[in-house]
């Protein structure tokens, strides 16, 4: 779980936050509400994670608490892999 | 719902009160602030009493007590607003649309069931059968389960987490929605799961920060309303359109306002609900003011239509299937407003302005979204430095939909055109007044404040330090001082911060835009729902069967001989058609004769017919002569309801005249002009012929000859372009507005000096009654007071009769501003007075002022 913490955060970090300081994005920071994850960058997240750990995300798994934080994030994709 | 056990330990009992000694404070500034400016109405202020009392009882608690204790003071505002009987029915459909989603049933058959009842309640609304309840709780039941219940049985559907009844009850009834039918649609989950997840301290300082800045939205809604705000038929220059284009942008400032409003009262009890809307004008492209315009609406959109239409298609590949999941989220985003506005309001309108306004702007967030999927990754930002590339894109963007938006905020497309082509006269105020738009717009937008944000607050950044001096700032500048300090135009603009009624325009034509007409709160209070069955009942003067229309000058007039009951109250005409009692053509020896012309008021809409003002001032100076003086008055009733100043004239010379009255008195009144454009289209698209001079102003403005055929086309150029095309052009509503709105000024200042010269031709002193119905939002001088002055009438002012203290009382019903018998009474007491001075001292006998 501490890796895909990590790479969620890492994807995050490049693709979203460029140039920011890597120590302001933590396992609890507010996605959603601090503007780093809309529709767009959400997708593009699902992508990856989808590519990256052969699961399959559904429309209802997008919803705000699942992916509200990277620790979230990485809960959801853990379960998915869980089956 | 989390437990007592998953939060931090919270001081409780009095201690609590010292812990939140600053929160306390602040939010009765919020009440004090609310009171001075009479902010959001008589329910609001019953609301955030209950809210702020509710919240001294909550943060005394034990945590396990504050959800029950917000579900009985959401219940206990219904009451509050509503009253019993109103109330009881409010929450009993509420608990009934509530108790089918928890059926022991398949998930379809419940919803199959919920949509039956739904249709049942459509029913109700539109009134094809009556309801029990008052009218008023509909927009508040809908605005409580219409997108709500779509959310709460996603939840039950997908989520297996606690749920309690006081969950379920507080979602629903959530305290601040009886006094706001327009409401962000609140997510069910997150409503759960935010209660008390955090800090309560920094819960409580975010929703006072955030109460604050909805003040603030409110009040800076106000400038724009009274001062910023024109008709779009009085566009004629560039400073006049960028005007326009964006104070109608601007006007969202109340929706922002009182989302805010609202979240952040939610806040106070313990829901860490996010932001509902996020620096909106400083947008730096579609997208993402779309993302940041009433966010709660966009995550709604994600929810139910984005996410589940994208996973449907996504084997088309990533770019067609976000083409395809953003266009259905626009096409339902359009058909819910619709369905928004039968709740809210009745109807169901689908507009082209409606239409073009959400393809548009659907067509542009998709160019966005691709954009943005295409883009390998986000541009780096800094969180200090000013971007000018930034900047212009938040400029354009600002610019792009402010003008989106006025299409939207217009009657017509049509309309919408020829405003834009009105502005054709390029005034320096306008260039300027565009630059300096853009330029601040750029400079500010050029920051990037998310990131800003993200790298940490200073302590001027805290929440208390920015609500406090928000508040501290709000009521200061309603300090009177403060008002002296500056201009006159200073002391004017700060004293509409503290208006409540609608503006000059408004008050005019009573016409809003779209959020402006969905804030139906006027029919939200006790007095006017218990009245609200009756206002179904009440018929105008066309219904009435009063009237008779004419293919002359005149248009309209009263049926002579009629004897009928019109709203509860008698009503005759004479055989001459005039609401009055029988009079001989033949004036007799000795009685100095008033001819009184006017509009509805002054003939007495509302009033019994011995209730007039005109009958009162008569009998009153009869009665005061000695009874066998054989100098009598009498004052003959021509006014008929709608009638304009070209109406009073054509009446003058069709029938007055042989009555061979010594004094001619007519009406006029703020909505003068307004019904007079409505007159001018009569005539014009009816062809009725009227005298050479009216029909000479008409072609000033280019209305002797409209075009009439089936094919709404702006400007001449264009009918005359598609009338080579074999198209059969007419000219559009708007165009024709704003085209007699030049000149409807010039044809009352006409028809004024002509009743003048008739009147005195004919050996009639002219006079001018000028009288307001009792409005709140009369402007403060006479309408064309230089033709009047001209004319040399002899003028009664009675512009500003009623007290506005007296006014709720002396109105036919909530809903008619006529004055009612006991308003007749107070103009015809002050008419009397002025009359007194202007009568002839032979033709009195005892006559003495009151």
């Amino acid at each position: 779980m501490d890796n895909v913490r990590e790479l969620v955060r890492r994807f995050i970090l490049d693709n979203f936050l460029p140039g920011e300081d890597a120590s302001n994005l933590t396992d609890s920071t507010e996605l959603k509400e601090s503007g780093i994850l809309d529709s767009m960058s959400t997708l593009k997240l699902v992508t990856f994670l989808e590519s990256q750990y052969q699961v399959e995300f559904e429309a209802d798994d997008l919803d705000a608490g699942n992916l509200s934080t990277v620790a979230s994030i990485a809960a959801l994709v853990t379960a998915k892999q869980r089956g | 719902m989390r437990t007592e056990a998953a939060v931090a330990i919270r001081p409780v009992g009095a201690s609590a009160y010292l812990r939140h000694w600053s929160s306390i404070g602040q939010l009765a500034l919020i009440v004090l602030v609310a009171h001075v400016y009479q902010l959001e109405g008589e329910p609001f202020t019953r609301v955030l009493w209950l809210a702020a009392a509710g919240f001294l009882v909550s943060i005394a608690l034990p945590l396990r007590y504050r959800l029950p204790l917000f579900t009985c003071l959401s219940v206990a505002a219904v009451f509050l607003v509503f009253g019993l009987a109103d109330g009881a029915w409010l929450i009993a459909l509420g608990l009934t649309l509530i108790a089918i989603c928890h059926l022991p049933i398949a998930l379809r058959a419940r919803i199959a069931l919920l949509v039956l009842v739904g249709a049942g309640l459509a029913v109700l609304r539109i009134n094809v059968v009556g309801s029990p309840w008052s009218a008023a709780i509909w927009p508040i039941l809908g605005s409580m389960f219409m997108f709500r219940l779509v959310l709460y049985m996603r939840a039950l559907k997908s989520d297996s987490g606690e749920r309690t009844w006081w969950s379920s009850l507080a979602y629903f009834f959530m305290l601040p929605n009886v006094a706001f039918p327009l409401y962000p649609v609140v997510d069910y989950q997150t409503f759960r799961r935010t209660h008390f997840d955090a800090d309560e301290a920094a819960i409580y300082d975010q929703g006072i920060l955030w109460i604050s800045r909805g003040l603030v939205h409110l009040v800076l809604y106000r400038l724009v309303y009274y001062n910023l705000l024109i008709d779009p038929a009085d566009v004629a220059r560039l400073s006049d359109l960028v005007q326009i284009v964006l104070a109608t942008f601007l006007l969202y400032l109340k929706v922002s306002g009182q989302f805010h409003l609202i979240v952040g009262l939610l806040h106070l009890f313990g829901f860490r609900l996010p932001e509902t809307h996020k620096l909106y004008y400083l947008a730096h492209g579609f997208t993402e003011l779309w993302r940041r315009i009433n966010i709660y609406w966009t995550d709604f959109m994600m929810k139910t239509v984005f996410y589940p239409v994208y996973f449907r298609v996504k084997r088309l590949g990533p770019a067609k299937a976000v083409a395809l999941s953003t266009a259905a989220v626009f096409v339902t985003t359009w058909l819910l407003h619709s369905y928004q506005w039968f709740w809210l309001r009745g109807g169901f309108p689908m507009t082209w302005p409606d239409a073009l306004f959400w393809g548009i702007l659907g067509a542009l967030v998709v160019r966005g979204a691709l954009k943005e999927l295409g883009a390998a990754k986000a541009p780096k930002r800094s969180a200090r430095a000013w971007d000018p590339r930034m900047g212009l894109r938040a400029a354009a963007t600002f610019f792009l939909f402010s003008l989106l938006w006025s299409l939207w905020s217009t009657e017509s497309v049509g309309q919408w055109i020829w405003m834009l082509t009105s502005a054709g006269q390029v005034d320096v105020e306008g260039i300027v007044l565009l630059l300096a738009t853009f330029g601040v717009v750029a400079l500010l937008g050029g920051f990037d404040w998310e990131a800003s944000k993200r790298a940490g607050s200073s302590r001027w950044r805290q929440p208390w330090v920015r609500s406090l001096g928000a508040l501290t700032m709000l009521l200061v500048i309603a300090l009177p001082a403060v008002r002296d300090f500056g201009p006159q135009s200073w002391d004017k603009a700060l004293a509409s911060l503290q208006e409540t009624g609608l503006n000059v325009r408004d008050a005019a034509k009573h016409h809003r835009g779209y959020y402006e007409q969905l804030d139906v709160r006027g029919q939200i209070n006790a007095a006017v729902a218990a009245t609200d069955g009756d206002r179904s009942q009440w018929l105008d003067a066309a219904q009435a069967g009063i009237i008779r229309t004419r293919e002359d000058a005149m248009e309209r007039d009263l049926h002579p001989s009629l004897d009928l009951v019109w709203n509860g109250r008698a009503f005759t005409t004479n055989t001459f058609g005039m609401r009055d009692q029988q009079y001989s053509l033949q004036k007799p020896a000795g009685t100095y004769r008033i001819a009184l012309l006017g509009p509805s008021h002054a003939m007495g809409n509302g009033v019994a017919d011995g209730e007039t003002f005109e009958h009162l001032v008569e009998q009153r100076l009869n009665s005061q002569q000695e009874s066998n003086d054989p100098r009598r008055f009498e004052i003959l009733n021509f006014a008929v309801d709608g009638f304009t100043l070209p109406q009073e004239l054509a009446m003058l010379e069709d029938r007055v005249l042989q009555f061979a009255p010594d004094m001619v008195i007519v009406t006029h009144y703020h909505r003068g002009r307004t019904m007079t454009e409505a007159y001018l289209g009569k005539i014009t698209w009816k062809q009725i012929p009227v005298s050479e001079e009216l029909r000479a102003i008409l072609a000033r403005a280019g209305l002797d000859h409209v075009d009439r055929g089936s094919v709404p086309i702006p400007t001449e150029m264009g009918r005359a372009l598609a009338g080579k095309l074999g198209l059969e052009p007419r000219m559009p509503q708007g165009e024709f507005e704003a085209r007699v709105r030049r000149i409807s000024d010039a044809v009352n200042d006409w028809a004024l000096e002509r009743i003048a010269t008739v009147a005195r031709e004919n050996g009639a002193i002219p006079a001018l009654l000028a009288l307001n119905a009792v409005i709140d939002d009369a402007p403060a001088d006479i309408p064309n007071i230089e033709a009047i002055r001209r004319a040399q009438y002899l003028v009664f002012d009675l512009f500003d009769v009623f007290p506005a203290q007296d006014r709720a009382l002396l109105k036919v019903a909530p809903w008619d501003e006529h004055p009612n018998a006991m308003g007749h009474q107070v103009i015809a007491d002050a008419l009397y007075t002025q009359l007194l001075g202007a009568l002839p001292p032979e033709k009195l006998s005892n006559l003495t002022h009151p």
